[in-house]
């Protein structure tokens, strides 16, 4: 639907108030408020709060009109509940690690304008993705999440562990990118167009072999941010050196944006409904050349080598980084399916993973900021001093492990369902093991908390603050991780509009021929 | 009335979120809450026996209302024969185990509070009629057992918890696999969508044509049957038990061996053989010859221990034995024996653990050559013993001897010479059970004091009230069943005949 130039900029809104508030951060801070003041951080959550109050202006606009999507600056850019629902899953991480990071010392101390200025440019190149309908537009929105982020990782300057991630992350980016970039242009190159639409079109008539490489090279630049196996070297490193808050939101809505132009990429150019009218049916691929079956090998070697490397971790931290890597190929089980169903799961997935893994990085936060460390012996019996964060701790990580009645179960479950579905028994078989694998290390960090270091009696324990501030942000996360495994079905309903409205093509332009 | 399953299962979850509010000094007033909270179910449960119809094979008492309508997940609550006496079972242990934990000191809110939350679990275990319900419930069981044991366990108790919890999570998420391969392969026949309605899901005739690979559903049965076998346990996934059960706290034992170890059989009683019956028919020698395994190799173990609460383990690995070779037996008395067995096995070993930890409290060990001639110093707490050690060995006039009578009977009713043989080779279990019993009760009760540890005999006290108030129960329960048995076989019968017909069909049909 080509609309006016004005009434285009209305369906921008969330993206222009994002980068308003971006610039107003980078003045307040100019004027340099009085430490202590916080004012730039509360800026920077009030203008996230604002964005996210747009991005349900959009989906009430979107809805009022009867609109599935809109396609803005001559279709190089789409509004759809697809992307709006990781725009407001970016959101609402950028939000949650912005009230983190408020409170945080040593960030403030290293400059707080640098900060959120940086974070908010990452949450608008999030944005920016999550739309994204063109190889170039594509580009600069995962140039504009990546380059603030390699700054954000190094952000402690002194501190030879964020340096080293930093510098880490630069160096595999640049490599995943410059991989992308040549896939990419190859896909330029013999489709003559730059539009996801006009390459779908052309990608028939490309032979396996040479779409084989493209998109061996496209996934590398996908791989990296998602931290798929085996692109995912540089997580444990720079997870582990960056602040906490930065790992929190690199782990959480980097990867779902990560993920939204995974989705948005392949099942648009490689793949296409099998009855256009019904996204949420099952999907053919476009000239396959087998990449469901190479993603599912990526899938099956990203979760197995995330669990078995986290086994023997001491950093919690480094850990819950190896996590993330499992749960990176947990998510590509709903990838490979090819049916609406499992880009539904995907969704859910990722919704739901976003609130447990900040939560469980908000726990590390807390125990640092209270006096405790990042180690795991730092935990020792911290679920006796500090009651309320042993058991919030415990159910993010139970979550992440996928035991009900927590929302990460019920991730899993429709994950594994959309496998069953389409017949990849085996496949779900394999994660199914992973899961239960995956306990044994996440109730390392319980074991820890609770069953170490368990004082004699109530009288002999020494109170571990965390303060009511971080504890608040904790029962933030806690609530939809526990109650989103109790009642989903409003989750599920989003999940699957976001779905069913769209990840389709924009129709095609009189005289142009689809060609499969 | 039309609730009494949910409120069942919901007023324990209730008590603990009462108790967390609870300041944390007052332990009394905690322990009270719970001793309400794990009474209203067992006060319910005379409701369950007055108003159970027990002249048919239907759900009972039911509850249904759709949970996530776009999975088809239902809410759905019911009791049937196979379920009923394991409802009841499970308030009545759970109650006497507050009593039991009623001297916890560290974390008692904490302590009582997963108490409370695991009888929810298990109590939805039994009640539950949706295949995702029962897998929830059966998986939310878990996280308060590690804790409960992993906590207030003994020496070995970080490890016994972690294989413990790692153990059955294996099994069951291979139990979820399998829940979703029959999901999207079973259509409800009344709405035409896929289900995980139980009921449903046993109707093989909507079933057929849809998930008849044979190799898949014996694929299928093995997922569901390990993840139950773990449960049991059955050798050899039993290794779990021994640890798990010497490092729990007593009350924890209790609930463990009592009740825990019945939904193994359970599950199977509800799930495995009813959803694939053909393969259960072709798999029945199998499940004998595990049943017998169990049986021998459970009474063996048991005899080479000294350790007396490890001694009590094996004797549930012997015991659980039985069930298996009567379920195996596809017979009528053979599944009545196996359900009769669940039930007694749970009162008989409740009350061994209780007794093992009423000794434990007062001299720290459990080192059976380490007494002698207690007899003499604590009489009644002998007589006690000697009373459980007898009902567990199946002495006529107690209820184990009924079940494992009805499990022989069962299994030689089964009538194929392969059957037969194992039937008379299970028959050495009761010879060994009664030797390892026997030689226990002489070692630790009879003969002269030790020698060696007198230090130990200055310990030594009577039974006290609260430990004979947790045991009497248990005491009336044995004798009733040993000698009457008809009101509890009545229940389950009509279920379990129910079930045998249908399974007996399936076995010429396909």
């Amino acid at each position: 639907m080509q609309l006016g130039v004005v009434e285009n900029l209305s369906y921008f809104a969330p993206e222009i108030l994002l980068t308003v508030v971006i610039a107003a951060v980078i003045l307040v801070d100019l004027t340099k408020p009085p430490p202590g003041s916080r004012l730039v951080s509360r800026l920077a959550a009030t203008g996230l709060a604002a964005t996210l109050f747009m991005l349900i202006l959009s989906y009430a606009e979107l809805e009022l009109k009867q609109r599935t999507r809109v396609f803005l600056f001559a279709d190089t850019f789409v509004v759809d509940p697809f992307g709006l629902f990781f725009k407001t899953v970016g959101c609402v991480c950028a939000f949650l690690v912005a009230l983190f990071a408020g409170n945080v010392r040593r960030i403030e101390a290293h400059g707080e304008g640098e900060f959120y200025a940086l974070l908010l440019t990452t949450t608008l190149g999030i944005f920016l993705m999550a739309g994204a309908t063109d190889l170039v537009g594509l580009v600069v929105a995962i140039e504009t999440l990546s380059i603030p982020s390699y700054v954000l990782a190094g952000f402690y300057k002194k501190d030879r562990a964020s340096s080293e991630a930093s510098l880490k992350y630069v160096l595999f980016g640049a490599t995943a990118s410059g991989a992308m970039l040549f896939g990419l242009s190859y896909f330029y190159g013999l489709a003559g167009t730059t539009s996801f639409a006009g390459i779908a079109q052309r990608m028939g008539s490309i032979d396996a072999l040479t779409a084989g490489i493209m998109l061996g090279l496209v996934l590398v630049g996908f791989g990296f941010k998602i931290s798929a196996a085996p692109f995912h070297m540089w997580t444990p490193d720079v997870y582990e050196g960056a602040p906490t808050a930065v790992t929190a939101y690199l782990s959480t809505a980097s990867k779902a944006g990560g993920f939204a132009v995974l989705i948005r990429f392949f099942y648009n150019v490689l793949a296409r409904p099998e009855n256009p009218g019904d996204p949420m049916g099952p999907w053919i691929p476009i000239g396959d050349p087998g990449w469901t079956q190479f993603v599912a090998v990526l899938s099956v070697l990203t979760m197995t080598i995330g669990n078995l490397a986290a086994y023997r971790q001491t950093n919690v931290k480094r850990l819950l980084a190896y996590s993330s890597i499992a749960h990176a190929g947990y998510i590509l089980l709903g990838f490979i399916v090819l049916t609406g169903a499992g880009l539904m799961a995907m969704l859910f997935y990722v919704a739901v993973y976003v609130f447990m893994n900040l939560g469980a990085f908000l726990t590390v936060i807390a125990v640092s900021e209270a006096g405790g460390g990042e180690e795991l012996s730092d935990f020792r019996g911290l679920g006796w001093r500090a009651p309320f964060l042993g058991v919030a701790m415990g159910a993010f990580l139970f979550s992440l492990t996928g035991l009900p009645p927590l929302s990460g179960f019920v991730g899993k479950v429709y994950l594994f369902a959309a496998l069953i579905d389409q017949g990849w028994v085996w496949l779900a078989v394999i994660a199914a093991l992973n899961s239960a694998v995956s306990l044994y290390y996440y109730v390392r960090v319980v074991k820890t908390m609770w069953l170490e270091g368990i004082p004699r009696n109530d009288a002999d324990v020494i109170p571990f603050r965390v303060g009511s501030y971080n504890g608040f942000l904790l029962a933030v996360c806690l609530v939809p991780t526990i109650l989103f495994g109790i009642y989903w079905a409003p989750l599920e309903r989003l999940a699957k509009y976001s779905v069913g409205a769209n990840v389709t093509q924009p129709a095609p332009k009189a005289g142009a021929k689809p060609v499969h | 009335m039309n609730h009494i399953l949910s409120l069942m299962t919901f007023v324990p979850l209730l008590g603990a979120a009462i108790i967390i509010a609870l300041p944390r000094q007052k332990h009394e007033l905690v322990k009270s809450v719970a001793a309400c909270a794990a009474g209203i179910p067992l006060f319910l449960s005379y409701f369950i026996w007055k108003g159970f119809d027990r002249t048919t094979a239907a759900m009972q008492f039911v509850e249904r209302f759709d949970w996530i309508p776009m999975f088809h997940i239902q809410y759905s609550m019911g009791i049937d024969g196979i379920s009923v006496t394991m409802v009841m079972l499970t308030a009545l242990i759970s109650f006497i185990c507050i009593f039991a934990s009623w001297n916890i000191e560290k974390g008692v809110k904490g302590y009582f509070a997963l108490f409370l939350l695991l009888e929810t679990g298990m109590m939805g275990v039994f009640c539950a009629m949706d295949f995702f319900l029962f897998y929830v419930f059966w998986e939310v069981m878990l996280l308060p057992m590690y804790f409960l044991i992993g906590i207030w366990g003994g020496p070995r108790k970080e490890y016994a918890a972690i294989k413990f919890f790692m153990y059955t999570l294996v099994g069951s998420v291979l139990m979820l696999v399998v829940m979703l391969v029959f999901y999207f392969n079973v259509t409800d026949p009344a709405t035409h969508e896929h289900t995980f309605d139980l009921l449903v899901l046993r109707n093989q005739d909507a079933n057929s044509g849809s998930l008849l690979v044979n190799s898949v559903r014996f694929l299928c049965f093995i997922g569901l049957f390990v993840g139950f076998a773990i449960k049991v346990p059955m050798f050899p996934f039993h290794t779990w038990l021994p640890d798990a059960h010497v490092e729990a706290p007593t009350a924890i034992s209790v609930i463990l061996a009592g009740i825990l170890l019945k939904m193994g059989t359970y599950g199977m009683f509800r799930i495995a053989f009813p959803l694939l019956p053909d393969i259960a028919n072709d798999c029945a020698w199998w499940i004998g010859l595990f049943g017998l395994i169990n049986i021998v190799y459970g009474a063996l173990c048991a005899m080479a221990q000294d350790d007396l609460k490890k001694l009590v383990a094996y004797s549930s690995i012997s015991h659980m034995g039985y069930c298996l070779l009567g379920m195996g037996a596809m017979t009528t008395a053979g599944f009545n024996g196996a359900m009769l067995q669940m039930f007694n096995h749970g009162t008989i070993t409740s009350m061994l653990f209780l007794l093992v930890g009423v000794i434990y409290e007062r001299v720290h060990h459990r080192w059976i050559s380490r007494f002698g001639g207690l007899a003499t110093m604590v009489p009644v707490y002998t007589g006690f013993v000697t009373f459980a050690f007898f009902a567990s060995l199946g002495l006529p006039g107690l209820s184990g001897f009924i079940s494992e009578a009805m499990c022989f009977i069962g299994a030689w009713q089964n009538g194929t010479p392969a059957y037969l043989k194992l039937t008379i080779l299970a028959t050495s279990g009761i010879l060994l059970g009664a030797a390892f019993h026997l030689w226990a009760l002489q070692r630790m009760f009879l003969g002269e004091k030790n020698k060696i540890y007198t230090e130990q005999y200055h310990h030594v006290t009577e039974i006290n009230g609260r430990e004979i108030f947790c045991l009497v129960p248990l005491v009336i329960v044995i004798l009733w069943v040993g000698v009457y048995p008809g009101p509890l076989l009545d229940m389950m019968n009509v279920s379990l005949s129910d079930l045998q017909a249908f399974m007996a069909h399936y076995k010429y049909n396909h």
